[in-house]
C-alpha cells in the first residue's frame, strides 16, 4: 500500500513538472512563431533611420519607438523617485527600528507589497481626482502621476530587499567598525552598505522589472494607445505593456498584430534581460562572500 | 585604591534580561601590564571585556550597574558619565576579537580604515602610518607587495596581525583581546604572543584566554571569572 | 557633527514612517471618494447587489463572485501542478535538474503578465472557442487556466523554499538510514513544511485575486452573475479598469472606489494570515 503511493506521487509529481514546462514552452513557442517575423529595427523604428528618431530628427509614426520611450522613461522615473526612499526606509528598518514600530511597519509594507496593482492604479488615479477638486485643471492622468503610482507599487520591494539585504551581514563584521570607533552612521556607509551593494542593486533591477512589465497601474494613470513621444511630464504617454493590451482587443490589420506580437517579444526580453542582471549580481556577491 | 591603577571599577554589576553576570566587581588594573580572565566558557568573559569599549550596547539586552573609570593620559575618565562619547572612547579602547575579523576591504584599507573614520590627513600620512603599524605587528614583509588584494586572502594569523594593528591605528591605551589566539595554530600563536609582550610597554592589555599555559607565559596578572565573582589567582 | 550628523537618521525616519502612513492614506483616500455610496450603512446593499444601473442598482455582488470563481478555479489548475513541481525542484529530481527548473520557475515569474494575456487571446481563446465551450471564448475557464499559470510560479518558490529548508542533519539522517527520496519527501519533509505550504496556497490565491489583466483581457466582462465556469464574468479588478472612464459624478464610478476597498481589505488579510503562518512555522514545535 505504502510503496503504492509512493509510487503515485512520484508519477504525480514528474507529469505535474511535465505539464507545466510543456505549456510554457507551446506558449513561448507561439509567441516566437507570431512574431519571430516582426522583430528587426522596422519595429521599433518603422521605416524611419534608427539614429535619425533616436536624435529625434524626424517622428516614428509606423514603429514602437515611442511606446519604448515612454516605458523607458516612465520605468527610469518611477525608479528615480522610489529608490532613494525605499533604500533609506530599507536602512531605517534594518538598523534603526526597533520594538513596536519596527512590527507594525513591517506589516504595513507587508500590506503594501501585497496590494493589487490595480488598487494601486486607483490610488495614483483618486490622487488626480483630488487634485482636480482642490486645485481645478491642474493636473490630469500623466505621466508624473503614472511614476509616482509605479514608484509606490515597487516601494515596499526596495524596502524589503535592502533590510533583508543588510541583516543578513555576519554579526561579527557588523560589530568590527563600532569596535574601531566608528559611529552608526560611519559603520552604515563604510562597511554595511558597500558589503551588501550588489544584494541591494540586484533588488533594484528586480524591482524595475516590476515596473517595466506592470499594465494595471498606467491604464489607470495617464498611459494611453497614441500620444507621440513623451514631452513632457504633465502629459499623457505610450508604454509597451499597454500596447500589447490594447492591440489585443483594437487591432485592425495583421500587420498591427504582428506589431503587436513582436511588442510581447520585446518587452519579454526586457523582462528577461533584468531578471538575468539581477541573478548574474547576486551570484558575483555569493561567490565573493564564499571566499 | 591603587594610585597606579590605569582602569577602576567600583560595584560594577552586568546582567541580560535575567541572567546576572556580573555581581558588585570592584578591579583596580595596573597600567602597562597583561591582564588575563579565565573561566568556564559561557559564563561572560566577553561580555566583561566589551564592558570597557561599552561594545555590549552595540547588540542590546543587558544592563550595566556601577562605575568604570580610565585614567587616561589626560585625565580619568567615568566612560558611562553623560559626556562620554561612544565612538571616541572606543578609538582609545581597542578591540580584538576571538575570529579575526578583517573589514571586507583590502589589506591597506583595512589598517587605514580608522583614519578614513576621523577624516583627516594626507594621503601620504596614511601611508606611512600603515606602514609604521604593519611593520609594528611584524606583518609588513609578508603583506607589502599585497596591499592592494583584499584582506581575506591572509592566512589566519596573518589576519589576526592585520587586526592587531588596525585596533593600534588610532593608538589605544588599553587592548582588549577576547582569545585571540584560538582560531590559530601554534606558529601563529607565538609569534602573537610575541607581539602582546612587546605591545604591554606601553599599554594596557585585557585578556581572555581558555589556554592556562599561555597565561603563564605573558600575564603579570589573572583572574578567573566564576560565580559572577572575578578572583584573582596571582 | 550632533546636528548635521543626526539628519540622516531623521531622513531615514522620514522614509520610512512616510511610506508606511501612505499605505493608510490609499485607503482613506478611497474611503473618502466612494464615500456617497457607503454612507447610511448601504456597504452590506453594495456587496449583496446587482449590478443593474438601469435600476438604480449598483453592487459589486456579480464581481465578487466573478473574482471568488476565477480565483478558486485557478487555485484548483494551480495547487496539484504546483505541488508536483515543486516536489521534482526540492527533492526527486538530480542536483543539476533542480538548479534548473528553479531557474525556469523564476523565469516564468519574470515574464509579463500582458504577455501571458496577449498569447492566450491569441492561441487558447479560439481553441476554447471552436473545441471545448463555444461562444466566445472569453469565459470564467479560459481566463482561470491562464492565471493558474501565473499564480504557479509564485506557490512553487513558496513550496521549494518550506521543503528546502528542513534541517540538513535530519534529511542525513533518512538518507543514511537507506530512505528514497520519494520518502524522504513524504516522510519528513512534508510534514515539516506544511505552515510554508499553506503560506503558499495563500500567496497565490492572493495573487490571483489581485491580478487584472489576465480576467480582464480573458473572462469576458458581462456583469450578470456567473453560473458556470463557461459563463463570462467580471472580476472586481477588471470592474475598475473598464468603469475609470464613465463620468466622474456617476454613481457607477463611484462603485469602483467599494471594489477597491474589497481589494484592499482581502489583500491586507491574506498578509495577515500569511504572517501567522511564517510565524508558526519559526516555533520549532511548528
Amino acid at each position: 500500500m505504502r510503496r503504492l503511493l509512493e509510487q503515485g506521487v512520484a508519477i504525480f509529481s514528474w507529469s505535474g513538472t511535465l505539464l507545466l514546462l510543456t505549456v510554457l514552452l507551446v506558449l513561448l513557442g507561439y509567441l516566437g512563431y507570431r512574431g519571430a517575423g516582426a522583430v528587426d529595427t522596422g519595429l521599433i523604428f518603422g521605416t524611419i533611420p534608427p539614429l535619425d528618431a533616436l536624435l529625434l530628427r524626424r517622428q516614428v509614426f509606423d514603429g514602437l519607438f515611442p511606446a519604448v520611450a515612454g516605458t523607458f522613461a516612465l520605468v527610469l522615473l518611477a525608479v528615480g523617485l522610489a529608490a532613494p526612499v525605499g533604500l533609506a526606509a530599507g536602512i531605517y528598518m534594518a538598523e534603526y527600528c526597533r520594538g513596536r514600530s519596527r512590527q507594525v511597519l513591517g506589516l504595513f509594507f507587508d500590506i503594501l507589497a501585497g496590494l493589487p496593482s490595480i488598487v494601486v492604479g486607483l490610488a495614483g488615479f483618486s490622487l488626480t481626482i483630488a487634485l482636480h477638486r482642490l486645485l481645478p485643471g491642474s493636473l490630469g492622468p500623466c505621466l508624473l502621476i503614472s511614476a509616482l503610482s509605479l514608484g509606490f507599487l515597487i516601494l515596499p520591494y526596495l524596502i524589503r530587499s535592502t533590510q533583508l539585504a543588510l541583516e543578513s551581514l555576519p554579526p561579527a563584521l557588523r560589530l568590527s567598525a563600532p569596535a574601531l570607533g566608528a559611529t552608526k552612521l560611519q559603520n552604515i556607509r563604510y562597511v554595511l552598505l558597500p558589503a551588501r551593494l550588489s544584494a541591494i542593486l540586484g533588488g533594484i533591477i528586480l524591482a524595475t522589472g516590476r515596473a517595466a512589465e506592470d499594465t494595471a497601474v498606467i491604464m489607470l494613470t495617464g498611459a494611453v494607445a497614441s500620444a507621440g513621444l513623451p514631452r513632457s511630464l504633465f502629459e499623457q504617454f505610450e508604454a509597451l505593456p499597454f500596447f500589447i493590451y490594447y492591440i489585443s482587443s483594437q487591432y485592425s490589420d495583421p500587420d498591427e498584430l504582428q506589431t503587436g506580437f513582436g511588442a510581447a517579444i520585446l518587452l519579454s526580453a526586457v523582462c528577461a534581460v533584468l531578471l538575468l542582471g539581477a541573478f548574474i549580481i547576486e551570484q558575483t556577491l555569493s561567490r565573493r562572500l564564499m571566499r | 585604591m591603587d594610585d597606579g591603577a590605569k582602569i577602576i571599577t567600583e560595584k560594577l554589576c552586568f546582567a541580560y534580561r535575567k541572567r546576572a553576570v556580573l555581581q558588585d566587581i570592584d578591579l583596580a588594573l595596573p597600567a602597562r601590564s597583561i591582564i588575563a580572565v579565565t573561566g568556564a566558557s559561557g559564563l561572560g568573559k566577553t561580555t566583561f571585556l566589551s564592558i570597557f569599549n561599552r561594545l555590549w550596547e552595540e547588540n542590546g539586552g543587558g544592563t550595566c550597574r556601577g562605575r568604570v573609570t580610565i585614567r587616561f593620559a589626560d585625565g580619568p575618565v567615568d566612560i558611562y558619565g553623560k559626556e562620554m562619547s561612544v565612538s571616541l572612547l572606543r578609538r582609545r579602547v581597542g578591540m580584538v576579537f576571538q575570529a579575526p575579523n578583517p573589514l571586507p576591504m583590502t589589506v591597506f584599507k583595512n589598517v587605514a580604515f580608522p583614519l578614513l573614520l576621523q577624516s583627516a590627513k594626507s594621503r601620504d600620512d596614511i601611508a606611512e602610518q600603515v606602514e609604521t603599524m604593519l611593520k609594528k605587528v611584524h606583518l609588513f614583509d609578508e603583506v607589502k607587495d599585497r596591499l592592494d588584494s583584499d584582506a581575506r586572502i591572509l592566512s589566519g594569523g596573518q589576519q589576526q596581525r592585520l587586526c592587531i594593528a588596525r585596533a593600534l591605528m588610532s593608538d589605544p591605551e588599553i587592548l582588549l583581546l577576547d582569545e585571540p589566539t584560538s582560531s590559530l595554530d601554534n606558529t601563529a600563536c607565538a609569534r602573537i604572543e610575541e607581539l602582546l609582550v612587546e605591545l604591554r610597554k606601553d599599554r594596557t592589555l585585557i585578556m581572555v584566554s581558555h589556554y592556562q599555559d599561555q597565561v603563564r607565559r605573558v600575564a603579570d596578572r589573572v583572574f578567573e571569572l566564576a560565580d559572577r565573582q572575578l578572583c584573582r589567582i596571582w | 557633527m550632533s546636528t548635521f550628523g543626526r539628519l540622516p537618521v531623521v531622513l531615514f525616519r522620514l522614509a520610512a514612517f512616510g511610506s508606511g502612513l501612505l499605505t493608510i492614506a490609499v485607503f482613506l483616500l478611497m474611503l473618502f471618494l466612494g464615500w456617497p455610496l457607503l454612507s447610511g450603512g448601504q456597504f452590506v446593499h453594495l456587496i449583496a447587489e446587482e449590478w443593474s444601473p438601469d435600476r438604480g442598482l449598483y453592487g459589486v455582488f456579480p464581481m465578487v463572485i466573478g473574482s471568488i470563481a476565477i480565483a478558486l478555479l485557478a487555485l484548483c489548475f494551480s495547487l496539484p501542478i504546483s505541488l508536483g513541481t515543486s516536489f521534482v525542484a526540492a527533492t526527486l529530481a538530480p542536483r543539476p535538474l533542480r538548479r534548473c527548473l528553479l531557474a525556469m520557475v523564476r523565469f516564468m515569474a519574470g515574464i509579463p503578465t500582458v504577455v501571458y494575456g496577449f498569447v492566450a487571446v491569441f492561441l487558447l481563446v479560439p481553441f476554447m472557442r471552436e473545441h471545448l465551450t463555444g461562444g466566445s471564448g472569453l469565459n470564467i475557464l479560459t481566463a482561470s487556466m491562464i492565471l493558474a499559470l501565473l499564480i504557479a510560479p509564485t506557490m512553487i518558490v513558496f513550496f521549494v523554499g518550506g521543503l528546502g529548508s528542513v534541517e540538513k542533519s535530519f534529511c542525513l539522517a533518512v538518507d543514511g538510514l537507506g530512505g528514497t527520496k520519494v520518502q524522504k519527501l513524504l516522510y519528513l519533509q512534508l510534514p515539516q513544511a506544511w505552515p510554508a505550504m499553506v503560506a503558499g496556497v495563500v500567496m497565490g490565491l492572493g495573487r490571483a485575486m489581485g491580478d487584472t489583466l489576465i480576467s480582464l483581457m480573458l473572462a469576458g466582462n458581462s456583469v450578470a452573475v456567473p453560473h458556470a465556469a463557461i459563463d463570462s464574468g467580471r472580476t472586481l479588478t477588471a470592474h475598475i479598469a473598464l468603469v475609470i472612464a464613465a463620468d466622474f459624478s456617476s454613481m457607477e464610478f463611484k462603485s469602483i472606489f467599494a471594489a477597491g476597498m474589497i481589494l484592499y481589505v482581502f489583500s491586507s488579510v491574506v498578509v495577515v494570515v500569511l504572517r501567522l503562518f511564517t510565524g508558526m512555522a519559526m516555533r520549532p514545535t511548528g
